[in-house]
């Protein structure tokens, strides 16, 4: 099965481009493909949301656009991550770079980076925040990129450094921490630097989270499940200061969930994956007002609307199968109402290209 | 932090009342008492015939007639007063005396047992970890196997036989002859580092098998831990990753666990020594326990776990300096 | 899962093969044991770990009649003799039936000491089911049958020892010994444990309290001077049976503690569980649920404990009988058999006083392999391997 070409952007406002990209594990049960042939595009300042059950594959995907996957993966050399962000201006494409190259490791936490689902764990418990704060900054203050100068105090202590090309001295990363902190919201900023991940509250450590990935003012924020382990009130906090800063700092997000109405607020375009496949995509309003794929239509089925207090919520009937027992055909005709017989268990529905830059993947639509 | 300490301390002291009360029943347990040993040893072969009625006075003046508990309270006063452990009745001097230069041997025995197990094992198990199903990492199996499964004073023996069979010099002791009697010099102390190597690494042996599984399988753990990704993800070089986090949080169990490594070698420690012949406590210790010399016996005891329990506090202590999860408010 | 989604109907049977679903169905409805079992199968290692103890446990039980003489039976014509291996083939040709060479006395012209040497032109037929020493099986049954002989003399599988004593037989007693005591000291460890840990783990607070702190003080003296100092208070007067059982005494007594503080880790572990409260509730008292509800439910962990356990007896009752502390000759054991090869002379020139060592050091790595296949196989749903 070849991928059919998407129209593609114009590159100006592009920022990153995976093409095709297919990512197995040789594990001892033998190989699985978690990744099956993914395209997307992430335009400059916009937001990409990333929607499936876990397991559809979507956290393999965003870490290997940024080579962290672990030593047993082997990303298909075929598989193109263009990224346009590099800060000379000129394309690279990131599957080509060696896995620990300085090149890597600058684009890595320095133009694209990332936070997770759990804060708690995403900090080292035996170190205070502030250090791994100062970290990130020395850490890319010494490739001396090139930053997208916002807040003026930041922005000014950034250039000088990058001037004199040599690690930020450890008071001024620590001032700058401080001044991260306090930007993501967080009070007392001055006090919590020297404090340890166990000592501040779960919404906290998000915040501090941001912080980290942000200080070093990135092109891309990779969030993966940010908000899964936070409460409701907090969660939506977290969403708004996210949106907050990306418009701030003009930067491009591609935000992961399995909470389809979590995507309706966030992003500006939606894919649906399903067993290491995109099997929709479309702009956001669109796709929640005209799903097209029957998996698209099962997730929204499943959340609740006030305008529809009426209807029953009807879960997606069965569980997700193991990769290692990928069904032949559509991968999710098994769990399909309207599978045909014959057709999608044998062969794997193409691409049906749609006006506004939307695809699906589906025989209904073929 | 000072609450802390306080209520560390006062458990330690806790602990080595219990301890001495039961080095003291053991002191206690073998039949007749140091009255008839005395007199046995004293006499025995000189034709004098000793009556109960000279026993009874051996007693007497020896303050053995006073209840046990007298007896322990003389004993434990002795020690804390005066650090004053008795007599031995096989050298006929002050235990104190008998002890004397063996506790510093045994110190340097310990203390360059513990550097070396932990020099060892320590990088070895963080590399055999980052390079899991390595050459490296499958003789780190078999050798942790080995490790455990061949007792310190077989592999004594065997590193006997294999000095004397093919190096045809003899390991044993910890001074060669010529410096055996001469007075403390720089020379004399590196004859002594040079004689420690052997019985180090037999008595390491154990101790780094184990610590080897351990910091492994720690290590493993924390390799999986997404704090290291998330440090990958910030771009932060490959080698500084490893060492500032899994490295790091690798070695807070080798520190809990340094009371416990103290304790093994001490354990191993007697008959280690009896092979090779290491003139410090835990060879002091079989032959007053065969003697049944037990105030010298019950102070070496009482040394060794004294040693024990400071090396557990200083665990604990290092261990909560390490770990900020770990509250210094006590209990 | 999938089995499931067959009775729902969701996932039509065609799709997967019928045989793989009724496998399916078998593992999810296989009990515990027979989980733990087929996990356990797969490990080899363990397997090879299980085989060397029961082979060893065979030797011990059946030393008698294994044994081609007593323990105490000298072979003065072949002192300090090095192991004999039986051949088919010499110089003089092919034979179907295993011999030795035979044995010479000669004396040594310059030191005049007898020596033993091979004389390669006598042959000495190996038979089996042989007639040879007398003896009574485990005490009961009286016999004089051995597994194999020699037409004239003893075969020295191991060599003899500084008496003219026959190794091999002297190590299969030790084996019988050596395990034999590590099997009470653990028992007997266990049996305290299980009282003393159950009070702890299940009543908790006061009785918790203090058990802890007795098994602190135990776990913080140094164990085999400890032993030492219990050992040393055996009167000299005991015979060898009453230090036999005073050894297993010891061993259980100061085994206790960390066993003890497994199963009330066990059981602390579990009894917040909702499945003891609804025992609690329907009436059950606490003893049943302890041994009806709770013990079961990690019964293969304490089997695990306690196969871990035994090495650490096999190596102190082999450090203690190795310094003198321990069993006295005229018993044997394998502390007792390794004492020849203290003295670095006799090991010099006798290195087969080391076999006995050989014998700790396969029993240890065993029960440790053992062990560590066990603790795999009995958590039998996890799905992780290595």
């Amino acid at each position: 099965m070849k991928p059919m070409p998407d129209k593609v952007p114009t590159p100006s406002d592009l920022l990153i481009d995976v093409q095709d990209l297919k990512v197995s594990f040789q594990t001892d049960e033998g190989l699985i493909t978690p990744v099956d042939g993914v395209t997307f595009q992430v335009r400059k300042g916009k937001t990409l949301g990333i929607v499936g059950e876990s397991g559809s594959g979507k956290s393999v995907s965003t870490r290997a656009m940024v080579k962290l996957l672990p030593k047993n993966a082997i990303v298909n050399p075929d598989s193109k991550i263009l990224f346009y962000g590099n800060g000379n201006g000129t394309c690279v494409d990131i599957n080509r770079l060696k896995a620990n190259s300085p090149e890597i490791r600058r684009i890595r936490g320095g133009e694209i980076a990332m936070i997770f689902q759990e804060p708690m764990a995403s900090f080292s418990p035996v170190y205070t925040i502030g250090n791994q704060i100062v970290e990130a900054i020395r850490q890319h203050r010494a490739s001396g990129m090139s930053p997208l100068a916002s807040t003026a105090t930041v922005g000014s202590q950034i250039m000088e450094s990058v001037q004199a090309q040599k690690k930020m001295k450890r008071n001024d990363a620590r001032d700058l921490a401080v001044e991260m902190l306090d930007r993501v919201g967080i009070a007392n900023p001055g006090m919590r630097v020297d404090q340890y991940p166990h000592e501040l509250s779960g919404g906290m450590r998000q915040r501090a989270m941001i912080a980290v990935a942000l200080s070093t003012h990135p092109k891309m924020l990779i969030a993966d499940e940010p908000t899964t382990a936070l409460d409701v009130t907090i969660q939506a906090q977290i969403i708004e200061l996210i949106r907050d800063l990306q418009k701030e700092l003009n930067m491009s997000v591609i935000f992961i969930t399995h909470d389809m109405g979590l995507i309706a607020r966030v992003a500006d375009v939606v894919a649906v994956m399903y067993l290491g496949v995109i099997v929709e995509r479309g702009r956001t309003d669109d796709l929640i007002n005209d799903p097209k794929h029957p998996y698209t239509r099962g997730l929204l089925d499943a959340i609740p609307r006030l305008d529809r207090l009426d209807r029953r919520l009807t879960p997606v009937a069965g569980d997700i199968p193991s990769p290692l027992e990928r069904p032949p055909g559509c991968p999710f005709h098994p769990r399909c109402p309207e599978r045909r017989a014959n057709l999608c268990d044998r062969e794997m529905p193409g691409r049906t290209q749609m006006e506004n830059n939307r695809f699906v993947r589906c025989f209904l639509y073929a | 932090m000072l609450r802390f300490l306080v209520h560390r301390i006062f458990g330690l002291l806790v602990t080595m009342f219990f301890v001495s009360i039961m080095v003291f029943i053991i002191m206690e347990l073998p039949p007749g008492d140091y009255a008839d040993r005395y007199a046995f040893r004293k006499f025995s072969g000189t034709g004098v015939n000793v009556t109960q009625g000279d026993i009874d006075n051996i007693r007497h003046g020896f303050g053995l007639d006073r209840p046990a508990h007298i007896r322990y309270a003389q004993w434990m006063t002795g020690i804390l007063t005066r650090f004053d452990f008795g007599e031995s009745f096989a050298y006929e001097t002050s235990v104190n005396h008998v002890i004397g230069q063996r506790l510093w041997m045994t110190l340097a025995i310990l203390y360059t047992t513990l550097i070396l197990t932990y020099v060892l094992s320590i990088p070895i198990a963080i590399y055999a970890a980052v390079n899991r199903h390595s050459s490296v990492d499958y003789s780190l199996t078999v050798v942790s196997y080995l490790g455990l499964a061949l007792p310190n004073f077989l592999l004594a023996l065997v590193m006997l036989y294999v000095s004397v069979t093919v190096f045809d010099t003899s390991v044993g002791g910890l001074f060669s002859p010529e410096y055996e009697k001469a007075p403390w010099s720089l020379v004399k102390l590196g004859d002594m580092l040079q004689h420690l190597i052997i019985p180090a690494v037999v008595l390491a042996w154990s101790a780094t098998a184990l610590q080897l599984q351990t910091v492994r399988a720690t290590m493993l753990d924390e390799l999986n831990k997404l704090s290291v990704t998330a440090a990958r993800a910030r771009g932060i070089p490959e080698w500084k990753v490893l060492m500032k986090y899994p490295a790091r949080l690798a070695v807070n169990p080798v520190v809990s666990t340094i009371g416990f490594d103290v304790n093994r070698i001490f354990s191993e420690l007697p008959i280690v020594a009896l092979v090779l012949g290491l003139p410090e406590l835990g060879e002091l210790l079989i032959q007053s326990y065969l003697d049944l010399d037990m105030y010298v016996a019950g102070a070496i005891l009482m040394m060794l776990t004294f040693f024990i329990v400071i090396m557990n506090f200083v665990s604990d202590v290092a261990l909560a300096a390490l770990d900020p999860r770990i509250k210094l408010s006590g209990v | 899962m999938t089995a499931e989604q067959t009775i729902d109907g969701i996932f039509e049977p065609e799709s997967e093969d019928r045989s793989k679903i009724d496998k399916k169905l078998k593992y999810y409805t296989a009990s515990q044991w027979q989980l733990v079992w087929w996990r356990f199968r797969k490990h080899r290692v363990a397997m090879i770990g299980a085989l060397v103890l029961i082979t060893m446990a065979i030797m011990g039980i059946f030393a008698n009649f294994i044994a081609p003489c007593k323990i105490t039976t000298r072979d003065r014509s072949y002192i300090m003799g090095a192991p004999q291996m039986p051949k088919f083939w010499d110089h003089k040709g092919f034979s179907f039936r295993p011999f030795i060479h035979g044995i010479k006395t000669k004396r040594d012209p310059v030191t005049l000491r007898k020596l033993a040497v091979v004389d390669p032109e006598t042959r000495r037929y190996i038979r089996f089911f042989v007639t040879g020493d007398k003896y009574k099986m485990w005490g009961l049954i009286p016999s004089s049958i051995h597994l194999y002989g020699l037409e004239k003399g003893i075969l020295h599988l191991f060599g003899t020892d500084e008496l003219g004593r026959d190794l091999f037989t002297r190590t299969l007693f030790a084996t019988g010994t050596s395990l034999s005591i590590g099997v009470l000291g653990v028992l007997t460890a266990f049996v305290l444990a299980l009282i003393i840990g159950g009070i702890a783990g299940y009543a908790g607070g006061m009785m918790d309290y203090l058990i802890q702190r007795i098994t602190e003080i135990v776990r913080v003296v140094p164990v085999i001077p400890l032993y030492m100092g219990l050992a040393a208070a055996f009167p000299k007067e005991w015979s060898n049976t009453q230090v036999y059982f005073a050894m297993t005494m010891i061993f259980g007594l100061i085994g206790w503690p960390t066993l003890a503080r497994r199963i009330r880790g066990h059981l602390l572990g579990q009894r917040g569980e909702d499945f003891v409260l609804a025992a609690e509730l329907s009436g059950a008292s606490a003893g049943r649920i302890i041994t009806r509800h709770l013990l079961p439910s990690f019964t293969s962990y304490i089997i695990v404990d306690l196969i871990i356990s035994f090495p650490y007896m096999i190596l102190s009752e082999t450090a203690l009988s190795f310094i003198g502390l321990g069993l006295r000759p005229p018993s044997v054991s394998w502390g007792i058999l390794l004492q020849d090869a203290q003295n670095i002379r006799a090991i010099e020139q006798a290195p087969w006083f080391f076999i006995p060592a050989i014998f700790v050091v396969v029993a240890v790595l065993a029960f440790t392999i053992l062990g560590d296949g066990l603790r795999d196989a009995a958590d039998p749903y996890s799905v992780t391997q290595g």
